[in-house]
């Protein structure tokens, strides 16, 4: 096990360089034939938060949520998951949509995921500034706390990179799994607390199962940075970097595992 | 004579699942699979500085899976490939471009993908230019090149990479006539330059042409290994029994 994550380790450390350039390359990939390249795709975001805040006021009215206005809480969290969500769709095909590299090239094909987890990230980075723009509107960019914003960032960030190292590799192998997986993205931004708040949650076991998920812990503390300012809780703080341990473990002994086969099996 | 490549003992298992998710289940227990298919058995030789070996063999015999082997792009089940020198694989030529870059842009991508720094590829990419014969199209998006095209350019790609070991798979017959004599009279200067070449081809008279030796792949096993034209009259006396 150790030698696994070992393995998987040095092979970015080695590759570090390559990862950053395939990330920026990978980035403008996607881009490079529209006029306006990456500025589509804040506006995709720009529709779907407008919508959003639409039924979100359609259905619960304006009002405060958790002692903000609803459509900052809204936002604090659609925009983590915007990021999320890119990852689970697009990071988890990181290997299969890359079959001439992996049939054809001598390439270390466990660093694919951290390189597209990393280029999605280098183009949603903006969408946060958009969230600030947003906050400074409504007044609330005092409450704006850059430590726990770049906390939250780093949390996010290890999260997905692990979590893509389990994903890619299922999803590369295993067609089965990727339907499964692609029913579970579609309704898991309604187990997160986006749209609702964990104030109207009033049974224990709820509270509980439905926190399990560590992507919550993200999302939940970016509406701390932005606007709420309190300390991380130190249990859930405990449970979200065991989860990230057994997750990247569970990763790099997927990885190790199948990356002599990737070529036979993709 | 400095050996280049050395293969001993070499197997090579690709493992069948009848259930797509049981793949899930022989990740974490080994079992699942419902048959292990031997490609290769018991595989060995070695290939010298300068030697220029010819790989025959019917379809599914196993060539490819050996030179997939060799350029490290898939693994060994067991045994062991020893490969000194940088080897430079034409297998599956347009692989690892991107269609929407222009052919300039592809070089130093797929240059990257294969671990070259950019001022490696800017070293070789004039005499790439100059040996496509794209004109205008290289710095156009790939997309609108032919297949041939594109092509011509993981050809000139791998072999202006300065490999000391050519990887050849059944590609020389790339492209327009032209471009074919080309590229034909290029494999045959890092031929002269004493590069050690494995070469796979379903044609007698390239091998003839080209190689010093070859290996004849029956089922998975090496059947004959030595003079060219034992290999060839061997090879054939075996396809027409079998008819």
């Amino acid at each position: 096990m150790l030698n696994a994550v070992n393995d998987i380790m040095l092979e970015h450390k080695k590759n570090y360089l390559l990862i950053i350039k395939l990330a920026i390359m990978n980035m403008e990939k996607q881009t490079i034939r529209s006029s306006l390249g990456v500025l589509w795709n804040y506006f995709h975001d720009i529709v779907y938060i407008l919508v959003f805040i639409m039924f979100r006021l359609l259905i619960s009215g304006y009002g405060d949520i958790m002692g903000m206005n609803s459509i900052v809480y809204l936002l604090t969290g659609l925009i983590p998951w915007f990021f999320i969500s890119d990852v689970l769709n697009q990071g988890s095909r990181s290997i299969k949509n890359n079959k001439g590299i992996v049939q054809s090239l001598r390439f270390p094909i466990v660093v694919l995921p951290t390189i597209e987890v990393l280029s999605i990230f280098i183009r949603r980075y903006f969408t946060f500034f958009i969230l600030l723009i947003v906050n400074t509107v409504f007044g609330y960019l005092r409450y704006f706390n850059i430590i726990l914003f770049i906390y939250y960032m780093i949390c996010m960030l290890v999260l997905m990179i692990c979590m893509n190292l389990v994903l890619s590799a299922f999803v590369a192998v295993s067609e089965d799994f990727h339907q499964l997986y692609l029913a579970i993205v579609r309704v898991m931004i309604y187990s997160l607390p986006i749209m609702w708040s964990f104030e109207k949650v009033n049974s224990l076991v709820a509270m509980i199962l439905l926190r399990i998920n560590p992507m919550v812990y993200v999302i939940m503390g970016f509406r701390e940075a932005f606007v709420l300012g309190d300390r991380p809780n130190s249990i859930y703080t405990l449970y979200f970097w065991v989860s990230i341990l057994v997750i990247g473990l569970t990763g790099c002994f997927v990885q190790n595992k199948l990356k002599r086969y990737y070529a036979d099996f993709v | 004579m400095e050996k280049k490549i050395i293969v001993s003992n070499l197997n090579k298992v690709f493992y069948i699942f009848d259930k797509d998710w049981k793949v899930l289940e022989w990740i974490f227990t080994k079992k699942g699979f419902s048959k292990e298919q031997h490609v290769l058995k018991n595989i060995s030789f070695e290939v010298n500085d300068g030697e220029v070996v010819g790989l025959i063999g019917v379809n599914g015999a196993g060539k490819s899976t050996l030179m997939k082997l060799i350029a490290g792009i898939t693994y060994p089940s067991s045994g062991e490939i020893i490969v000194n020198g940088k080897i430079g694989s034409l297998i599956n030529l347009s692989a690892g471009f991107n269609p929407e870059y222009t052919g300039r842009k592809n070089i130093y991508y797929k240059g990257s993908l294969m671990g070259m720094s950019k001022t490696e590829v800017d070293k070789i990419i004039d005499d790439i230019i100059q040996f496509v014969e794209l004109g205008e199209y290289f710095d156009q998006p790939l997309r609108m090149y032919s297949s041939g095209m594109s092509a011509r350019l993981g050809f000139a790609l791998a072999v202006y990479s300065e490999p000391d070991i050519l990887i050849v798979d059944e590609v020389l017959a790339v492209g327009d006539k032209s471009f074919q004599l080309k590229s034909k009279e290029k494999v045959l200067e890092l031929f002269r330059k004493g590069k050690a070449v494995l070469f796979s081809s379903h044609s007698d008279g390239l091998i003839r042409q080209f190689c010093s030796r070859v290996i004849y792949i029956h089922n998975g096993q090496i059947a004959f290994d030595g003079n060219v034209e034992e290999g060839l009259a061997l090879y054939e006396k075996n396809v027409i029994g079998k008819k």
